[in-house]
């Protein structure tokens, strides 16, 4: 009589697993539409900029950073529309006095703290956790970045593993 | 903000570092769930936007006695932190609790966010919020309507606002006048007889030998206690060569300057001249004048007492008159000055003239540790000096003046005479006859709730101004004020708003500054164009004005002292006037300003409140002092609850029996009592103004003779309460049990 529920139950902590690493792994997910479509092509890999002149405070601060409209504008009172039919919308957001509503690409849960700092001083590439960025049309979680990720990566590189390592 | 939407913001990105400053964002923090995955790059980076990132920036503190220089640090937009500024010399560094406790008038959670009007005026639940749109259209509909019948009343100002208020003033063809408890219009008179300028000179404390000081605590709380703190610590210090310095204070009670010096003369109310009169006779006497002339021209007719015949009138021996004449007329350089309880009787302008021609007598005006003669300020700031307040008689015709009708609307800024003034010249009643009361207040306090539209100004930490010291080194020094953050709520700053309303009602030519910013910016120019002063970057404006702004203060060392101007005579000197009888009032009643409360104006910061008193330790409440052998022949301990009567008012509160308190004098600070300011201070303690008779005044000058008072006590019948102090919390070792400092001679120290 019991085996049916247990079977049940087994079954679908299997699947549950199963679903969790697969369809609803964060990895799976597809890379969400920007109100710009950004091309870190041409910013990272033709022009060849590197990650910390956008994303500022990688190296010193909690969070990578995104840039304001106003470092875009460093380059783009000169690099004008005609060669993109994106850069149109930057400027309509400059001239409007209007900030860009990036969509999320990578969000962790809010009682994880996550430090950049820490990590790129440690001596990783950004590449580590985002990927290869510089490639990418459109930016995709390409690395799972959930606590046994965190965990597995912290035992294999002898960082911390208390809980407030990353909970506080 | 919502605690969620902080929160959210918190965890968007590094741009949520700037959090308080992206407010104003309208995207974010709007409640949408969606907007959780959305992460934004705002248009422009703000200033300060980094983490760990501090800056330090130079401002100005209005709400400090003196308008000292500050420096604010601030991290991730908000200020954290205010210290003194070391550039501006009047405070060089230094900084009182009040300057430090700016954060708290910052971030008072009891701060007018938002422009209301009030539908029935002093009922709070009444008022509706508008938008700054509306109120603005509102305020000029006011303006355009009262053309002629406007009054503004307004704190003492200098600088930038000054300049703004007064053209707006005279622009709509209204009048303007100004408030401050403790006006001082005796000094300003006694001043002006002596050295021919009402300005407030230079004390050149730092480099005086010896000091005589009267009724004014200026270590605490008179005109520009950070100056002289600081420099009454050079006073002191021996380490430079020169012997220390002495003091001798002469006041009606134990004040922290009375307790700070090396001789408290405790004087006899209102006799303060006389005893200056007495010393001048014994420096006379002795041969120690150098300028007897002078002095004689000053006080006219006026016969000295000897200091027998001023022994028996003022308390003080004749011997320590003589000693102190000893001293004025030694070697190394002496100072006289006075002012606060002393220049508040009938007779306080004679008290004072009396005290500061004794510097005249001595020699020492425009000397090195005598009085400096402020030089004047450069052309773009002529006019633009700290108002002097006006004197309760001129409050007695200006509300007789508005229970008249004479006035259509009424400007509040940055003052609160319902709570100051008495209650019998009836202020509040005319205020509710009025049409329009426009209030500008931060907060909601007794004179503002009365309003019937709420403009609520920024903090000093969010505005621009100008800022000219009351007491300046003996040079001329102007303070720059700048906003070292963005506005905290959703308010605007009087200047800015009195500059947008100015073509509506037709002032634009009176007014034709779009911001504060562009005044201040344009006196920065006149001072770059006057080729003086301490800003080194003269060679393009925009290199002038930045460094103005890290300097935090224009100053001009090299402008010398100014020469004694056209000198008056004394008034006669007569017995001061006591607002009571002797029998049925028994006792002097000295009301002192509070030294972390002031006169009441501090009374809404919890810092404030909770910093103890410096002789009783006392906190969040009030007291009065006591002599023990007077409460012990009245039954009266520690704690117990007390009445104290004048003529005019009558207040219960507790006790505190302090041995330092004269047998006829009971002392109660200024500061508590208030009804309306904030959590903080409503209900908080009693009002000592509510026992001052507005009819005891100044002779000459019109302003209140607040301590003139006399007094009666009576026990309460009821058990004794506790007073929050931190005397006592932790209990005293006695000194027959534990040999605290063991002394002994030479020989038997070991070595």
């Amino acid at each position: 009589m019991l085996a049916l529920p247990i079977l049940l139950l087994v079954g679908g902590i299997a699947t549950a697993l199963i679903l969790q690493r697969t369809v609803f792994s964060p990895t799976a997910q597809a890379a969400p539409d920007q109100p710009i479509d950004f091309p870190h092509t041409i910013h990272a890999t033709t022009l060849n900029l590197d990650c910390s002149f956008c994303h500022r405070t990688a190296a010193e601060e909690p969070h990578a950073g995104v840039p304001a409209l106003e470092q875009c504008m460093f380059c783009h009172n000169v690099v004008q529309p005609e060669t993109s039919d994106q850069i149109p919308l930057l400027l309509e957001a400059w001239n409007n006095y209007e900030g860009v509503n990036w969509n999320r690409v990578h969000q962790l849960p809010d009682h994880v703290q996550f430090v950049h700092e820490a990590h790129i001083n440690a001596g990783f590439e950004c590449a580590e956790c985002h990927g290869d960025v510089e490639n990418m049309e459109k930016i995709k979680q390409v690395r799972d970045l959930r606590m046994d990720d965190c965990v597995q990566c912290h035992v294999e590189n002898v960082a911390p593993i208390d809980c407030t390592t990353c909970h506080y | 903000m919502r605690r969620r939407d902080f929160l959210k913001l918190s965890a968007t990105s590094a741009v949520g570092a700037v959090i308080f400053q992206a407010c104003s964002f309208e995207d974010w923090g709007d409640g949408d769930p969606d907007s959780e995955f959305e992460l934004q790059s705002p248009r422009q980076i703000p200033e300060d936007y980094l983490f760990n990132g501090d800056a330090w920036y130079a401002t100005v503190s209005t709400d400090s006695p003196g308008s000292p220089g500050v420096i604010v640090r601030v991290f991730e937009g908000r200020a954290k932190k205010v210290e003194g500024n070391p550039n501006h010399p009047v405070n060089a560094g230094k900084l009182d609790a009040r300057g430090q406790a700016m954060l708290q008038d910052l971030y008072h959670p009891d701060r007018l966010r938002i422009p209301m009007r009030s539908r029935t005026t002093g009922r709070p639940a009444d008022r509706e919020e508008i938008s700054w749109n509306e109120a603005l259209d509102e305020l000029s509909e006011i303006v355009r309507n009262s053309q002629g019948s406007l009054l503004f009343i307004t704190s003492p100002l200098s600088g930038a606002l000054r300049q703004v208020i007064d053209s707006f003033v005279e622009g709509v063809g209204g009048e303007r006048i100004v408030y401050e408890t403790l006006d001082e219009a005796a000094l300003h008179e006694a001043l002006n007889i002596v050295f021919g300028s009402p300005q407030i000179p230079a004390f050149d404390i730092a480099n005086a030998q010896f000091i005589l000081s009267f009724g004014a605590d200026w270590l605490q709380t008179w005109l520009s206690p950070t100056q002289f703190a600081r420099a009454f610590g050079d006073f002191r210090r021996t380490t430079n060569g020169s012997p220390r310095g002495v003091l001798f204070h002469v006041d009606t009670y134990m004040s922290t300057t009375s307790g700070a010096a090396d001789r408290w003369l405790p004087v006899r109310p209102g006799y303060e001249g006389i005893l200056a009169l007495a010393i001048a006779r014994a420096i006379i006497d002795e041969g120690l004048a150098v300028d007897e002339a002078g002095f004689n021209a000053l006080i006219g007719d006026q016969q000295l007492p000897t200091p027998e015949e001023a022994a028996e009138q003022t308390g003080i021996s004749a011997d320590m008159i003589r000693d102190v004449a000893q001293r004025l007329g030694g070697e190394g350089p002496s100072l006289v000055f006075g002012g606060g309880s002393a220049g508040a009787h009938s007779n306080g302008v004679a008290n004072l003239v009396a005290i500061y021609a004794l510097n005249v007598l001595i020699g020492n005006v425009n000397q090195p540790g005598g009085i400096q003669l402020p030089a004047p300020l450069p052309d773009a700031f002529q006019g633009l000096e700290r108002d002097l307040a006006a004197s309760v008689q001129d409050w007695q015709s200006m509300i007789a003046r508005i229970q008249e009708g004479e006035f259509q609307t009424v400007f509040i800024y940055d003052a609160n005479p319902v709570y100051g003034l008495s209650p019998s010249l009836g202020l509040e009643s005319a205020l509710q006859l009025v049409p329009n009361v426009v209030s500008f207040s931060r907060y909601n306090d007794e004179t503002s709730n009365l309003a019937t539209l709420y403009l609520p100004d920024n903090s000093p930490l969010e505005s621009w101004g100008t800022v000219i010291p009351r007491v300046t080194p003996g040079y001329p020094v102007i303070g720059i004020q700048q906003p070292v953050v963005l506005r905290f709520y959703d308010t605007q700053p009087i200047g800015e708003v009195l500059l947008t309303i100015a073509e509506e009602v037709g002032l634009a030519e009176a007014l034709p500054w779009a911001t504060m910013q562009d005044l201040v910016r344009e006196q920065a120019e006149a001072l770059r164009a006057s080729g003086r002063g301490n800003i080194q970057a003269t060679g393009t404006a925009a290199d002038y004005w930045t460094e103005l702004l890290q300097t935090g203060v224009w100053m001009d060392p090299d402008a010398g002292p100014a020469d004694v101007g056209e000198t008056g005579v004394m008034p006669p000197m007569s017995p001061p006037q006591y607002g009571g009888d002797e029998n049925e009032f028994p006792y002097y009643l000295v009301a002192y300003e509070s030294p972390t409360l002031g006169a009441g104006q501090h009374a809404h910061l919890p810092w404030l409140q909770g910093l103890p008193d410096p002789i009783t330790t006392v906190a969040w409440a009030s007291w009065v002092n006591i002599n023990p052998e007077v409460a012990r022949e009245m039954g009266i301990s520690f704690g117990d609850t007390v009445r104290v009567s004048t003529p005019v008012g009558l207040l219960e509160l507790q006790a505190y029996v302090n041995p330092a308190t004269p047998p006829n004098v009971l002392a109660i600070a200024m500061g508590q009592g208030h009804s309306h300011y904030t959590r903080y201070a409503e209900g908080r303690g009693v009002n000592v103004l509510t026992l001052l008779d507005p009819e005891l005044l100044v002779s000459e000058t019109g302003s209140q003779a607040w301590a003139g008072m006399r007094a009666n006590l009576q026990r309460v019948p009821g058990p004794a309460r506790k007073l929050p102090r931190m005397e006592g919390v932790v209990e005293m070792v006695a000194p027959d049990d534990y040999e605290i400092v063991r002394v002994v001679p030479p020989a038997q120290s070991g070595n």
